[in-house]
């Protein structure tokens, strides 16, 4: 396993350039403004941080892809795509490092986000593991949605065709068990695929994370999600190779 | 293998097959792998449940009706049916065989909805359909006994442990904890003080005092029954002199007792406010023979626990804190009690406060207390149309806090030191027969006193729903649980106790409301001053403009008029004043808020950009230093 070289390479785009403040301006500000202005986090009045989680499974829709839209497609764009896969790297290397760089991006605005953590216990008395699990959760939905839209990236050389493809992609997930996808497939498939369909949805597993519980399937399907789209991405990244 | 069949076509559907298969079997087998990370273990099974399941002798059969092929269309109802049967399983795998879980889906028109049916399960229309959704549940014990719950409300998810607990345990022990009701309001429905020919449904609290106990209910002048466990008293001032006899010689005869008394009571029923009984110091009497003194006519008003009150003020709606109305949570309930350990919030109106009297020899443990920014109101200013602004106003609290229910122990004498009052004894001034007059109790007497009637009322603790013809308590305060856990640790079956009171999950915003709570008592009192102001003069006013009117001065004088300009500026004043100060009241949360929002919002990116432009200068001095 070489992974830090690719990794530390991936860190360094980030912060030798403005992508890296910019998109954390943007994350806090999004989720700062859907808590306190669309989730009401006053009127509810709770001192906890459900109307802050809410909206995260929406928010990475957007941002996730726009973080994972250039791993792959840019560097096939400036030819540097050849140049990287000369190098002594494996495949694995390769795709694991950018993964885990644009994922330590999210997780770094995450953490940035603790100023809500103070809040809330400076307001009143909230159960601080429920918060606890609600970042957890939070970080294994940015991973899926990331490991989509790095899947996404490597079949195309477009960057704009990426990122509506990630966002179309992490939608379709998103809603996965509600009746409006579920309908589609209904005539034509057997009750017993349909629910299981229904469990690959991000939001059942997220919300069943932010209760408090951290439940070994949860983090399973999180974690087996995260690798089948690792494992895709690689797939496409291969095809391209020859 | 070489690097290139990694990636072969065939190897993707299968990484797509195996992921599919993992998540599949991982569903049944990791079930119970899971780490609760909320403060209460809220998603845990409790130490009460776990003793029920462990206490089981025969097994017993819970048949989950939840009509799963209607409900995948409705994510809520869905995820609580899930939630429901996942619960379910806990208790089978924890029960080692004693409990057996099925899950039945009763589809439209099919057998097995004729069979949830006839078991008593009520359904649910779904909008937009003819179908009906079940979501009951079934038991039966292995000796032949059924029990049923008609329809899990997924609004009482947080009760969710609690009503399959209640029923596993009500299974297997058919005998209930005998309660005697005697009581001087009509908790059980009557005759409507209104119109005689309607009847008033029974309050809530019997509603849930009959699903846990057996309840017999004691008329007054009805001896107490054989076979009861524990004696509930409400209000015992309106109750006559035999009836207090009656109690009095039960608890010294080692009988426990719940005693609810008041000082004022907000229930208008068929008696009014307060009947002027002869009860008033029998009651008084009682509670002194165990050793406790209510402060009678004086009710606790609590700035800090008060509750929030919409009512008609000077000129509109205006919302205040209420002082007699309390909702005390944490420090104000006493957990070491076990019966109040798991209650959150109690809600109380116009309760009294209870001291241990003078010389007393009984213990006395504090249940619920106020904080110390409490005072004792008089009675009489809350009796009729009371004015929360005014007695806002008139708020001094003097340090103190006071007690508002406790929990009576050690030995006790007679409130009758002379034997049975005149009535209870026969024609000839005999005591009947077969009783034999207690002077003193033979061994501890064991009482909880609460100097509070309100609390019982179900406007003060739930809401109740009319779900197809049955009557959905959905509780907002622990009131019932406060009485069913004296009940039930009065009466010795403490195996439910653990269980309730993990309910209400309410964490309010705790600085926000001590901040509106400052700021209500700075501006109430600066409004008084005003109004006052404002009274004085409107007063002035019409003194001169009645002196106009005397036929024989139908002029002003001049200085008159200057006094009626200086009179009509003042008011004007006054009321410019009286606005800016409604206007004040709500500004130091707005402008805490702000902060707040500013914080969360604005000031960590504002932190990222000016690091970020710290380090691009940075850098770029560094690369010209190289260069």
């Amino acid at each position: 396993m070489n992974v830090l070289p690719i990794y530390r390479r991936e860190m360094k785009s980030y912060f030798s350039t403005p992508l890296a403040a910019i998109f954390i301006v943007i994350f806090l500000m999004l989720t700062g403004i859907f808590t306190f202005y669309v989730g009401g986090f006053f009127t509810r009045g709770q001192s906890d941080l459900a109307s802050f989680f809410t909206w995260h499974p929406w928010l990475y829709m957007i941002l996730a892809p726009a973080l994972g839209m250039r791993l792959w497609a840019e560097e096939r764009k400036t030819g540097t795509f050849e140049l990287l896969l000369t190098l002594p790297v494996s495949m694995v290397d390769a795709v694991l490092g950018k993964f885990l760089a644009a994922w330590t991006m999210i997780a770094v605005s995450l953490a940035l986000t603790f100023p809500m953590w103070i809040t809330v216990n400076f307001l009143g008395d909230p159960d601080n593991g429920v918060i606890l699990a609600g970042y957890l959760g939070s970080l294994l939905v940015s991973g899926a949605y990331l490991a989509v839209s790095a899947a996404v990236s490597a079949t195309t050389r477009n960057q704009v065709i990426a990122f509506v493809m990630s966002v179309v992609l992490c939608f379709a997930f998103l809603l996965l068990g509600f009746p409006l996808i579920l309908d589609l497939f209904r005539p034509w498939m057997p009750e017993p695929v349909l629910t299981f369909m229904a469990s690959l949805g991000f939001l059942s597993h997220f919300e069943s994370i932010l209760r408090g519980i951290l439940d070994l399937r949860d983090i399973l399907y999180f974690a087996t999600f995260i690798a089948l789209w690792l494992y895709v991405g690689a797939w496409a990244v291969d095809q391209h190779r020859s | 293998m070489s690097k290139r069949n990694v990636f072969a076509p065939a190897l993707l559907a299968v990484a797509v097959a195996l992921f599919v298969v993992v998540n599949l079997v991982a569903s049944p087998v990791l079930r119970a792998a899971r780490v609760d990370l909320t403060e209460g273990k809220l998603h845990t099974l409790s130490h009460g449940t776990v003793n029920i399941i462990k206490g089981l002798e025969l097994p017993m059969d819970l048949t989950l009706y939840w009509s799963r092929s209607q409900t995948r269309d409705l994510p809520g109802i869905d995820l609580f049916g899930s939630r429901v049967k996942e619960l379910l399983e806990e208790y089978e795998t924890r029960s080692k065989g004693n409990i057996r879980v099925a899950v039945v889906d009763p589809e439209p028109f099919s057998e097995k909805e004729d069979e949830a049916v006839s078991l008593g399960l009520t359904g649910a229309p779904v909008r937009g359909s003819r179908a009906t959704v079940y979501l009951g549940l079934a038991g039966k014990h292995a000796d032949g006994r059924t029990m049923v719950i008609p329809f899990l409300q997924p609004d009482r998810e947080q009760f969710l442990e609690y009503d399959i607990s209640q029923m596993i345990n009500s299974l297997s022990h058919p005998g209930k904890v005998g309660v005697g009701l005697l009581s001087a309001f009509p908790l059980t429905g009557g005759p409507s003080p209104q119109n005689p020919f309607q009847s008033e449904p029974p309050w809530m609290i019997t509603d849930q005092l009959h699903k846990q106990f057996d309840l017999k209910v004691i008329d007054e002048g009805d001896s107490i029954p054989e076979g009861i466990d524990v004696l509930m008293v409400v209000r015992p001032r309106d109750l006559g002199p035999e009836a207090l006899y009656q109690v009095d010689q039960y608890v010294l005869g080692g009988g426990r007792a719940l005693v609810f008394t008041d000082p004022v009571s907000e229930f208008s029923g068929p008696q009014g406010f307060s009947r002027a009984g002869t009860g008033e110091n029998g009651a008084v009497s009682l509670l002194a023979a165990w050793g406790v003194k209510m402060e009678e006519g004086q009710v606790v008003g609590d700035l800090e626990v008060s509750q929030r009150v919409s009512y008609r003020g000077r000129s509109r709606t205006e919302t205040a804190n209420y002082l007699p109305w309390l909702s005390l949570r944490g420090d104000h309930i006493n957990h070491e009690e076990l019966f109040a350990s798991g209650l959150e919030t109690i809600n109380l109106a116009s309760a009294g406060s209870l001291t241990k009297a003078e010389g007393a020899v009984t213990s006395f443990v504090p249940i619920l207390t106020s904080s110390s920014r409490s005072m004792l109101i008089d009675g009489q200013k809350i009796a009729f149309m009371p004015d929360p602004g005014r007695l806002l106003s008139e708020f001094s609290p003097g340090g103190k806090s006071y007690t508002m229910a406790a929990r009576i122990i050690g030995p006790a004498g007679s409130a009758f030191p002379d034997g049975p009052p005149p009535s209870a004894k026969d024609s000839d001034g005999e005591v009947k027969p077969d009783h034999v007059h207690l002077e003193k109790s033979g061994g501890d007497i064991n009482v909880i006193v609460v100097a509070d009637t309100d609390l019982l009322q179900d406007q003060f603790w739930v809401q109740v729903q009319n779900f197809f013809g049955q009557r959905i308590a959905l509780p907002y305060a622990d009131n019932a649980d406060l009485v069913m856990n004296a009940l039930d640790q009065l009466g010795g079956s403490p195996d439910l106790i653990g269980l309730r009171g993990r309910s209400t999950v309410v964490r309010p915003f705790t600085l926000l409301d001590q901040v509106a709570q400052e700021a209500e008592l700075a501006y109430r009192t600066k409004e008084k001053q005003l109004l006052d102001r404002l009274d004085e003069a409107e007063e002035k006013l019409n003194e001169l403009q009645s002196r106009r009117e005397d036929p024989e001065s139908p002029e002003l004088t001049p200085e008159q008029e200057k006094e009626l300009e200086n009179i009509r500026q003042e008011k004007v004043k006054v009321r410019k004043e009286l606005r800016s100060v409604q206007y004040e009241l709500d500004k130091d949360i707005e402008r805490l808020e702000a902060i707040i929002k500013f914080a969360n919002i604005g000031l960590m990116p504002l932190l990222v950009i000016l690091t970020a432009a710290g380090g691009t200068v940075l850098g770029k001095r560094r690369r010209r230093k190289v260069s």
